[in-house]
């Protein structure tokens, strides 16, 4: 059989490359390998074979052995594989055991004669288009980039996979859970992000009354979630951080670096606040105010609030 | 404790320009710089050392020597020894085609107890090379690294998942990928400055290291690299005061349909 092979521990993110997958067209075969996801909705959802190992350690070593022992099973043309930091690690491992490439976090995805072309971000603002292929083209893809395909009527085969597995040679000693956010910056339709403009913590208080009246959630650029902490790290908006696509960016006086613009720049419309009329920001705004923080924010509150009573 | 750190030095992607004719980031008078990921790296690296009285070599694959100043920046930020691996057309490898030269350039400096790299670099930002180094060199890696820590035979780590942060442990040697969370990297202090300059580098040739360049063992093939136009209005709003200013603001978001009921 050749035809295209998708994997993710996650299986949300494993539901969502079966998307790509069907698109590129051909058989589909989708590997779970630590058994998380239901396998009859991933048949229901287009693919047409699920390989799965219940019980399977969180390991990455362990998981690119799976994938290695599911190619040898499915034999396919092209590789998917979800871009976590466990799926991330596996697939180089398998890359590099196999002697292949892959093209990390790939975009626009499209079959040629001889593999799969892609897009993907790199040098801060630009996008390059690569070429993978030979005996096997394979791709990680990072998660909402797709939604998952619909429920229909289908049948496929389930299939227990039991290869021979390493021993995982990381140890887990404990685990934290992070802090949780009310809401996953990742997934709302609206987000306002705040950065270095804001003076201490104690004025976060301006920039969620914002997110409040737009029922927004909230954001921050790198400084004010990894070094100062003002927000978890868990909301940080960039190239470090979180890769966002919502219908509303506001950004509060964050300046502007690429490493932020990176992770919000396909955001629908874009506001930018900032009191340095040469903030970089402003280029990738659609409306920008160049003003104090302290003082747009709370009057723009007022003013999205007086627009929704007046609905 | 002797430790080598993979240092990349790049590109500062917020000076990149797009070539007016073909669109591809202007490389040519663009200046070099440690990449982040790798100085983060660097300092987790020389706050180890000084913990457990170890030894910080900086290797770094290059095309040619980078300049002195960013050479005597790597000693000055605490590594004990910069070993420069040189390959002419390695800027245009992908991960698959530096890694043997790179596992090769680590095989020669050993033996080691740990190697680090940056979690990524932030102008290629291919995001493999690490695990493709622990799978050449067959140790076992934790990326997404901080917090790291040496007992005994065994180093510690925390590592950044998705959901949630685990402490794991791991037999040395291993490779641990680090971080930007995992550190501030310092700023020298002058004395140590002033010695960076005597403290030993070194290059190794392709032909020292019995391996092929790296662009001819590449996969990938770069079609093309271009910045895409972006397409935002840049309207700046502006009335009379803040008051009014802010109603123009949520009278335009209204139109545009992202002010809900």
């Amino acid at each position: 059989m050749t035809g295209i092979l998708v994997a993710s521990e996650q299986p949300a993110l494993l539901a969502e490359l079966l998307t790509p997958a069907l698109a590129l067209g051909g058989p589909v075969v989708a590997l779970d390998p630590l058994g998380r996801a239901d396998a009859d909705d991933l048949v229901a959802r287009g693919a047409d074979r699920v390989l799965r190992r219940h019980g399977t350690p969180p390991d990455a070593e362990v998981v690119a052995a799976l994938l290695d022992a599911a190619i040898d099973a499915a034999e396919p043309e092209l590789l998917l594989v979800g871009s976590t930091v466990l799926g991330a690690e596996a697939v180089a491992r398998l890359c590099q055991r196999r002697g292949l490439p892959f093209v990390n976090e790939a975009e626009e995805l499209v079959r040629t004669a001889d593999g799969l072309r892609a897009h993907r971000r790199c040098m801060g603002r630009f996008v390059a288009t690569e070429e993978v292929g030979g005996s096997l083209a394979v791709a990680t893809v990072r998660a909402r980039l797709f939604t998952p395909p619909d429920r229909g009527l289908r049948s496929g085969e389930v299939t227990e996979l039991d290869p021979p597995l390493p021993a995982p040679r990381v140890r887990i000693l404990g685990s934290q859970p992070r802090p949780r956010c009310d809401e996953a910056v990742e997934e709302a339709d609206r987000v306002v992000s705040v950065g270095r403009g804001l003076r201490g913590p104690e004025d976060l208080p301006i920039v969620r009354g914002l997110a409040g009246s737009l029922d927004a959630a909230v954001g921050g650029s790198r400084p004010v979630t990894e070094h100062l902490g003002w927000l978890p790290l868990d909301l940080k908006v960039g190239l470090s951080g979180k890769t966002i696509a919502p219908e509303l960016y506001v950004a509060c006086g964050i300046s502007g670096q690429i490493e932020h613009i990176v992770g919000m720049r396909d955001s629908r419309v874009v506001v930018a606040i900032n009191s340095d009329p040469a903030a970089p920001i402003f280029e990738e705004a659609d409306f920008y105010v160049v003003g104090d923080l302290y003082e747009v924010v709370p009057a723009l509150q007022r003013a999205i609030e007086e627009v929704r009573a007046a609905r | 404790m002797r430790i080598v750190v993979c240092l990349r030095f790049g590109y500062d992607v917020a000076e990149l320009r797009p070539d007016r004719r073909t669109g591809a980031p202007r490389l040519r008078r663009a200046p070099l710089r440690i990449d982040p990921f790798s100085h983060n790296a660097l300092e987790e690296a020389v706050r180890l050392a000084e913990r457990h009285d170890g030894e910080v070599v900086a290797l770094s694959l290059v095309p040619k020597p980078p300049p002195d100043r960013l050479q005597l920046e790597v000693l000055a930020g605490g590594a004990d020894e910069l070993v420069l691996a040189v390959d002419p057309g390695c800027e245009e490898a992908d991960a698959l085609g530096l890694t043997p030269p790179l596992a090769a350039a680590l095989r020669h400096l050993a033996p080691w107890d740990l190697v680090l790299c940056g979690d990524a670099a932030a102008d290629r930002y291919e995001r493999q090379l690490g695990p493709r180094l622990a799978e050449a060199l067959d140790l076992p890696c934790v990326t997404r690294g901080l917090d790291l820590e040496r007992a005994g035979d065994v180093l510690r780590a925390d590592r950044s998942l998705e959901d949630r942060v685990d402490r794991v442990e791991v037999d040395l040697p291993a490779l641990v990928t680090v971080t930007q969370e995992a550190n501030e990297p310092r700023i020298p202090p002058l004395l140590q400055v002033m010695g960076a300059g005597r403290r030993p580098r070194s290059t190794l040739s392709l032909a020292e290291l019995a391996v092929g360049p790296s662009r001819e063992a590449s996969g990938t093939r770069r079609i093309e690299i271009a910045a895409p136009p972006t397409s935002r209005r840049r309207q700046r709003v502006r009335q009379d005061d803040t008051a009014a200013t802010a109603r123009e603001l949520a009278r335009l978001l209204a139109t545009e349909g992202v002010v809900h009921r």
